[in-house]
């Protein structure tokens, strides 16, 4: 979660913007709890995945190059 | 929100700030501007990226531009040097930067240059045709006290898009002088250099009041840090709010001035953040957001329907009541086509019957019970309710391929733009059956998942709308996966996907009415902002779907693992066979086969597992007609899954919840009975 938690994301449904690290303010009362990786907007509340690390790790090597 | 004061305590009282007016009190930056042969302006211009703020500075200063790396960054700062009507003139561009309350590196260079070069201007870049977007940096800019000119750049592309945007009302409405420029054309440039030479006022008006807790933070907070450091630059109350933001940078420097006491300042924001049920950085941003679209909303113009762009057309067509249920029906027809034949028909045809079915499961079975002598042991593995055979055939031969086709179909449409278009259309239906608008949002998420969903009901303000929100979540809101393996087994007939969709669509009409109706309340108005539609793009199509494929395999493999051996155990024990012969009559008078009444009890553990569970009898030519549509109604309905139910009885307490299911467990089958003796009435067979 280290550089993940800088991304910005910006809400499909309402499109406000926030950072990754917070929109995980539901997850304690969920019972599905840490398996899942959504993160959720804290304006409209609505969940999108969070970058998967992959896609992070793919996005790392095009930018050093 | 956005109502106005001004603010006494922190800074003198000058007259109207966007006429310039002259005023008797005036800072020291002000007089500094007046001087004749004064040393050089200093300018600063901050934006977020892609505003065009290279072509203002470029606009601005002309060749002559040095690029250096910030101090301990690897961050590149631009300056240039220019005279304006004889003035020298510096020109600093700082990197992009979205908030005040900085995140990136590039954000935090870019407030250490307003902080430290303490430029006599700061000229804030806009994206015209984004203004609502870009406003609650303006916000924070004023609150700071920092001396803003608002350049409203690319005037000519936002005119192209049929966007007017008043100046001058933006200018009165902010305190700050608004300049609109195209700057890649040279337009503007001439009025903003004029604006600069002529730059006195600085704003008083607040342009956000915040709510209560925070307005007594910001209150006990400001003698704290009126005498640190960044309060040199920055007003108090701007510290203040970065504080309750908990930016670490400005902590840090705000406890460093004589006589700080730096426990008292983290006393105050903790004791807001604990008194708040959502982190303070999240009620600033929602409060800015707001007043942003509402002060966007009332200084722009879109120009008449008839020059709309084909997009915006679209757009309006997507949430009007008519057309809107049309584009709506063609889209769930296309998803049809894509999850129902292609992902539930071939590719599970392939993978459940060819794979799971003539290769793995018999491999299993023979190996297993071989090896294994004991039935009972070698039933927890290949039985009737085995986890391979069950289970993981189940999660991977039939949901896992209908989830796929699905979430791609899905990540397109969220990545089009088009859910917020498909809340603004519920919500038009829920005001004509007087439900609250508010309740759009859940439901739209319920088609996601209903167990997170109804936790998302307590941003409802009133106990009646979240138990409507919360009835409604479990009666007629199939969960994605569930809706996916619905679309699958009805894919044998458009018909019957119609008449699933009219019966589900009716219930939740009829019951969401009669509840508003039963449980009345206050209706309240529904704020959301609707971004540009676009087309999908392939990169974001894959990651979304890749990452809720692993969200899915991670979460639900071991939930259908468990599921089948509480069915294996609960089967060894008799307890199923007690469970199935009790729901047998009552199934079998609704017109569906007995077998049916297991995929209704696995279905209390999943409402995709339950909806497989008739995916398969489907299968196996035993469900199949008017039973196979009854079916997919009652199940649709019937089943608030168990973590749901859980959920439940924690967001609404034992005796809602228990009430909820009551009802909605006879009623389901209310439905479905009269859904049966209403098509044999009609003679239709399907
Ligand atoms: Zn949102």
């Amino acid at each position: 979660m280290n550089d993940a938690s800088a991304d910005r994301i910006k809400c499909p449904f309402c499109g406000f913007e926030f950072d990754a690290a917070s929109g995980t303010a539901y997850c304690g009362s969920c019972p599905m709890g840490k398996s899942c990786r959504l993160v959720r907007c804290p304006n409209c509340a609505y969940e999108t995945p969070a970058e998967p690390k992959l896609f992070a790790a793919i996005k790392k090597l095009r930018r050093k190059r | 929100m956005s109502a106005r004061r001004s603010e006494p305590a922190d800074m003198p009282v000058e007259s109207c700030p966007a006429c310039h007016a002259p005023n008797q009190h005036r800072r020291r930056r002000g007089h500094r501007l007046e001087m004749t042969g004064a040393p050089s302006l200093k300018i600063a211009l901050v934006g977020s990226p892609n505003v065009g703020k290279s072509s203002v500075f470029h606009a601005l200063t002309g060749r002559r531009v040095i690029i250096s790396n910030y101090p301990g960054t690897t961050v590149d700062i631009f300056r240039g040097q220019a005279v304006f009507n004889s003035r020298p003139v510096e020109v600093i561009d700082t990197p992009g930067m979205y908030s005040l309350h900085s995140i990136t590196e590039e954000e935090r260079v870019a407030r250490a240059i307003l902080l430290q070069e303490k430029p006599d201007v700061v000229l804030h870049v806009i994206d015209a045709k984004n203004l609502e977007r870009m406003l609650p940096m303006t916000f924070q800019l004023i609150e700071a006290g920092l001396p803003v000119i608002v350049v409203l750049n690319m005037m000519d592309e936002a005119s192209a898009h049929g966007i007017g945007i008043d100046t001058g009302k933006l200018a009165a409405e902010l305190g700050v002088p608004v300049i609109g420029t195209a700057a890649s054309l040279g337009h503007g440039i001439t009025e903003l250099k004029q604006a600069i030479l002529d730059y006195r006022a600085i704003s008083l008006a607040l342009p956000i009041v915040y709510d209560e807790l925070i307005e007594n933070a910001v209150a006990d907070l400001k003698p704290l840090v009126s005498g640190s450091p960044p309060a040199e630059r920055i007003s108090s109350r701007s510290i203040a709010l970065l504080l309750l933001r908990q930016d670490g940078q400005i902590r840090q420097s705000a406890t460093e001035g004589e006589g700080s006491d730096g426990s008292r300042i983290d006393a105050i924001v903790d004791r807001a953040r604990l008194s708040m049920n959502q982190a303070p950085a999240y009620v600033l941003a929602v409060a800015q957001q707001r007043a942003a679209s509402k002060l966007a909303a009332s200084v722009m113009s879109q120009q008449v329907p008839g020059r709309l762009r084909f997009g915006e057309r679209l757009s309006r067509a997507m949430m009007h009541p008519f057309t809107g249920g049309l584009i709506l029906a063609a889209v769930l027809y296309a998803m049809y086509f894509i999850v129902g034949v292609f992902g539930a028909g071939t590719l599970v045809g392939l993978l459940e019957e060819k794979v799971f079915g003539q290769l793995i499961n018999p491999f299993f079975q023979n190996t297993l019970q071989n090896l294994i002598p004991i039935q009972l042991i070698s039933d927890l593995f290949v039985g009737d309710y085995g986890i391979i055979t069950l289970g993981i055939t189940y999660a991977i031969g039939i949901i896992l391929p209908i989830v796929s086709t699905f979430f791609i179909v899905f990540s397109m449409i969220e990545d089009s733009g088009y859910l917020p278009r498909l809340a603004m259309l519920i919500d038009r239906v829920f005001k004509f059956i007087g439900l609250n608008g508010r309740a759009v949002i859940p439901i739209v998420l319920g088609l996601g998942c209903d167990t997170m969903a109804t936790i998302v009901t307590r941003t409802q303000e009133t106990k009646r709308e979240r138990v409507i929100t919360t009835l409604l979540l479990a009666l007629a809101i199939p969960c994605s996966a569930q809706l996916g393996v619905i679309f699958g087994i009805l894919s044998v007939s458009t018909g019957m996907l119609l008449t699933w969709l009219g019966v589900v669509g009716a219930v939740f009409i009829l019951v969401g009415w009669l509840a508003s109706r039963i449980i009345p309340g206050q209706r309240a108005c529904f704020y959301m902002e609707v971004p540009p539609l676009r087309l999908p793009r392939l990169s974001n199509v894959l990651q979304k779907t890749y990452a809720r494929l692993e969200w899915y395999l991670k979460e639900v493999i071991p939930f259908f693992i468990v599921a089948s051996v509480v069915l294996w155990a609960g089967d060894a024990a008799g307890l199923l066979d007690i469970l199935i012969s009790g729901l047998k009559p009552v199934v079998e008078f609704v017109g569906i086969p007995a077998e049916a009444a297991v995929a209704f009890v696995i279905g209390f553990f999943r409402r995709d597992f339950g909806a497989a569970g008739l995916y398969d009898l489907t299968a196996q030519g035993l469900l199949f007609g008017n039973a196979l549509l009854v079916s997919a109604v009652v199940m649709t309905l019937f089943v608030p899954c168990i973590a749901q139910f859980m959920v439940m009885i924690k967001e609404r307490g034992w005796k809602t919840a228990v009430a909820i299911a009551g009802f909605i467990f006879p009623f389901a089958f209310l439905v479905g009975l009269g859904l049966d003796r209403a098509l044999k009435f009609l003679g239709v067979s399907l």
